[in-house]
């Protein structure tokens, strides 16, 4: 299998979201099983960026991966969000690291939203074993595919490639969900977006999309990572 | 304005919006273009799904 990235899309206007939503977000891919050859944030021109020493920041395609493991591409105007259903905003970051997946010769990408996490080991296997298809997680409860989660690879990556050139004129006004062309809804694993109604995540729970904002930085409800990657209280 | 012409402005609209795209992936908009795609966007929604189902968010247009 060839290089993998791992990509999720961001906007900030303040240094703790950095610190304790993306900063955590990268510390739990690295600190987790998932195989990747690179992270990358696709920035939707956030005011204010981290100061990380180990981020490349860049806004230009052209660029190849750099040195660093850990690259984040700026868009320099902001797109946003103007209603449920239609977000330009993330559209394009999603498009933008297809063409950055492409351009740097990786054949496997791996989307998981920075308010999402694979929990289990079982789940992170199963995301290193796919050769094939454009596979996202299905949620039970609100009984639909979790776009927040997707892996291309082989035939699955050539599609998102080639979906992503599509404007988002065609789709605008339609829910992730439903316009994405996912070639496999994986039912085999238990998680759902628990933070939109609950205050913890269940101890049973393979995986997690939109965790709980109130409980951001606090290590208890992110019981499946280490407490060593969570800023110190001095850290801000 | 009968329904053909309605569908004619919602086509320019899509090209419109579709041009708009290419400057947008390529880093390469001003800000008018930006609240023109994200008005666009809107405009679209709303008259592919009908109001009731596309709810602005209210600060979307501040």
């Amino acid at each position: 299998m060839g290089k993998t990235l791992v990509f999720c899309t961001s906007y900030s206007d303040n240094e703790a979201i950095w610190a304790l939503r993306y900063r955590i977000w990268v510390e739990a891919i690295r600190s987790g099983e998932i195989a990747h050859d690179h992270l990358l944030l696709v920035d939707d021109g956030s005011p204010r960026l981290p100061s990380w020493p180990d981020i490349h920041v860049t806004n230009r395609l052209d660029e190849m991966v750099a040195q660093k493991p850990l690259t984040l591409f700026r868009f320099e105007r902001r797109l946003g969000r103007q209603a449920c259903s239609v977000y330009p905003g993330w559209y394009r970051s999603f498009c933008l690291a297809a063409r950055f997946a492409e351009r740097n010769g990786f054949e496997k990408v791996v989307h998981i939203e920075s308010d999402g996490f694979i929990i289990t080991r079982r789940m992170q296997q199963y995301i290193n074993e796919l050769t094939n298809d454009w596979i996202a997680p299905s949620i039970q409860s609100h009984a639909m595919p979790e776009s927040a989660i997707q892996v291309m690879a082989g035939s699955g990556f050539r599609s998102y490639v080639e979906f992503t050139r599509k404007p988002y004129s065609d789709f605008v006004g339609i829910e992730a969900e439903n316009f994405l062309p996912f070639t496999r809804i994986e039912t085999g694993f238990i998680g759902s977006r628990y933070g939109e109604s609950m205050h913890h995540v269940p101890s049973d729970a393979d995986f997690v999309t939109q965790t709980n904002p109130s409980m951001r930085g606090k290590s208890d409800y992110y019981w499946w990572l280490k407490p060593e990657i969570f800023p110190s209280r001095s850290d801000g | 304005m009968d329904v053909s012409q309605i569908a004619d402005l919602q086509a320019a609209f899509r090209q419109m919006l579709a041009a708009l795209w290419i400057r947008a992936m390529n880093n390469d908009l001003t800000i008018e273009e930006v609240r023109a795609l994200q008005r666009g966007c809107m405009a679209i929604a709303i008259a592919d799904r009908g109001a009731q189902r596309v709810l602005p968010f209210p600060d979307w247009d501040k």
